[in-house]
């Protein structure tokens, strides 16, 4: 009983560590975003939107269908009188799942050791630095940053023994993921990974529910299809990146084989960094003789944490074939299986954020995956204990510069919704002037667009900023 | 020794914001100080240039401007959005159209002449957009030799050229 006392204790002081750790950063992107003003292109025009009463969200007559995130917004408009109230309530749903997620992802690795504090004190680095995470804190566009926490939670609950409303709890949690956005399917395939492999929470009916969910969602969804363009947005495709009309014209026969390179692309990018919207950049800039330290911090570490993660995950899977499932080989498969589910939603077209639902999955890997490269080098001898000692250091370091850069990402989001304030209201002006409800909410945004105490980057030395990465 | 950089960078994160905290107008957190709205335009700064409109200057108010070329060097009176269109400060004269500079003005009126004598289509357009009328016969030709803003303040507002230097 002693013994199993000091155990919890430590393991509280291991998790405390963890949280220290995590606490300066998370608390400077919190506030880093209460602080932010919205942007004057997509917050007026979703202001708009919600104000016209002519819109029906619930039909999926558009390429992108977010309802509960309308309906979360046009709540917020029509019921919160002032606007002040309503873009505070608007940031605390953005900010709020980053709490959340942080707190959470901690809370379930629940480190017992040093070792594993440290470990964890990386993966904490790998969530919060991964472009999935990063891209998804634009305010006021909380549609998958609120999915993230959900994951993590439907798939704590997963991994628990069932209580009675763990089921109900689980589904809720998918059904808010996809109305905020349709990479909340994810968790369909997610919950069937979990059954798959003897989560004591995935139960039959729980995973036959959600399965036939995300088939009705997907027929319902396709019964518009005639009314989807073939591309949406801009896509990339090697070196550079091609506007709707030249891919539609180059592709729009047969787009299959671009809409792979866009869902390669997606996961290509949360596992080596590379390409950035379908383009391989860093590449490039290699290729040409121009990049700079952060373009290889970036790729390296992200090919470097990838590598030790393969080599865990066979390590695993492995083990699992012999000694049955365990949560470390279930996070393996649930890891792979929610990043190739990313892949495919993001078909249409690849973006960073587009794969933020997998970053959860990504950074719990990475826990393991350190955990396990780490117990395997203090076994080892004096010089393989001290290569890849080494190796860890500098993958741990190369994260922390890229949680530096998500913070400063954060922090030039802002200034540029500063700046937007400032230069653009003559042309919105002139090319809203026919929407009197336009101009109405834009107008009274100006105040907090141009409030001068708002964030702004560091003005870093260049040596750090070339290393960080600031945007 | 994965623990390490993650502590060094929470420490080095604790470090910088304690600093910002306490000194937020460092070189490290704010951009060089400016002494005027002509400083800020000159510098294409809209957030400093808009800090001295929401201080309360008037946008439409003339400021004593000089410049080497522009100017010939001698110091002239001009409105900022003549100032931003002279240096081709795209932003600022966005940022002055935006927060209350007339472009429809005597002498602003004929900030699209400069515009256009300077060959920068994208301001010209910026301006006839927001209310001037395009550049024309009305705008004349510039004298050879006179430096374009000389040429401009002399031909508008030569009243207020003034001697004091900047």
């Amino acid at each position: 009983m002693e013994g199993a006392g000091i155990e919890h204790t430590r393991a509280h002081l291991w998790t405390t560590l963890v949280l220290a750790l995590a606490a300066p950063f998370t608390a400077i992107l919190c506030l880093t975003l209460w602080r932010s003003p919205f942007p004057l292109t997509e917050t007026v025009a979703i202001f708009e939107n919600v104000t016209n009463t002519a819109t029906n969200i619930w039909i999926p007559d558009t390429p992108y269908y977010r309802p509960l995130f309308y309906l979360m917004v046009s709540s917020l408009w029509h019921h919160i009188g002032s606007l002040d109230a309503r873009l505070a309530v608007l940031k605390l749903v953005q900010i709020v799942p980053v709490i959340v997620l942080i707190i959470g992802f901690i809370w379930h690795l629940r480190p017992q050791t040093f070792l594993e504090a440290a470990a964890a004190s990386v993966a904490v680095a790998v969530v919060i630095g991964s472009p999935g995470f990063r891209d998804n804190l634009e305010l006021p566009l909380s549609y998958t940053i609120v999915g993230m926490p959900l994951a993590l939670i439907a798939w704590m609950l997963m991994n628990r023994q069932p209580r009675s409303w763990h089921a109900p709890a689980i589904v809720a949690l998918t059904l808010i993921a996809i109305g905020f956005k349709e990479q909340g399917l994810v968790l369909v395939p997610l919950a069937v990974v979990c059954w798959w492999t003897g989560a004591p929470g995935a139960t039959r009916g729980l995973v036959a529910t959600l399965a036939a969910l995300g088939v009705a969602y997907v027929l319902f969804r396709l019964q518009w299809r005639g009314e989807w363009p073939v591309f949406e947005q801009a896509i990339g495709l090697g070196f550079r990146e091609m506007e709707v009309p030249e891919a539609t014209q180059r592709f729009g026969d047969f787009p299959y084989w671009i809409y792979a390179y866009n869902a390669m692309s997606t996961i290509s990018n949360a596992l080596f960094a590379e390409p950035g919207r379908g383009v391989f950049r860093i590449v490039q800039a290699w290729s040409e003789g121009r990049a700079q330290a952060w373009q290889f911090a970036h790729v390296g570490s992200s090919i470097g944490l990838t590598g030790v993660m393969a080599w865990w995950g066979l390590r695993s899977l492995r083990d699992a074939r012999s000694d049955g499932w365990s949560l470390e080989s279930r996070a393996c498969v649930a890891t792979a299986v929610v990043l190739l589910a990313c892949g495919a939603l993001s078909f249409n077209y690849s973006r960073e954020r587009l794969s933020g639902m997998a970053v959860v999955f990504y950074g719990i890997a990475a826990f393991f995956a350190l955990r396990a490269a780490a117990a395997r080098a203090l076994e080892a001898k004096r010089m393989r204990f001290a290569v890849t000692g080494l190796a860890l250091l500098v993958l741990s370091a190369a994260w922390q510069t890229r949680v530096l850069a998500t913070v400063e990402y954060v922090r030039a989001t802002a200034w540029r919704s500063h700046m937007e304030w400032l230069v653009m209201l003559p042309d919105r002006r002139l090319e809203f002037a026919e929407r009197p409800a336009y101009l109405g909410i834009m107008n009274a945004m100006i105040e907090q667009g141009t409030e001068p105490a708002g964030p702004r980057p560091t003005r870093y030395p260049e040596w750090v900023a070339l290393t960080i990465g600031q945007p | 020794m994965m623990a390490g950089p993650a502590l060094l960078a929470a420490l080095g994160v604790c470090a910088v914001e304690g600093r910002r905290m306490l000194q937020p107008q460092a070189a490290l957190f704010a951009a060089p100080f400016v002494f005027s709205l002509a400083d800020a335009i000159e510098r294409n700064d809209a957030d400093q240039a808009y800090a001295f409109i929401r201080a309360g200057q008037d946008p439409n108010k003339p400021i004593a401007v000089r410049h080497p070329v522009l100017s010939g060097g001698r110091s002239v009176v001009v409105s900022p959005i003549v100032w931003a269109v002279a240096l081709q400060r795209r932003e600022t004269l966005l940022m002055l159209l935006g927060f209350g500079a007339q472009v429809g003005r005597a002498a602003d009126g004929r900030a699209v002449c400069l515009a256009d004598a300077l060959g920068n289509a994208d301001i010209v357009r910026v301006l006839v957009l927001n209310g001037s009328q395009p550049p024309g016969e009305r705008c004349g030709r510039r004298m050879p030799g006179n430096a374009p803003l000389l040429d401009f303040a002399e031909d508008s507002e030569s009243s207020r050229t003034t001697s004091p230097a900047l």
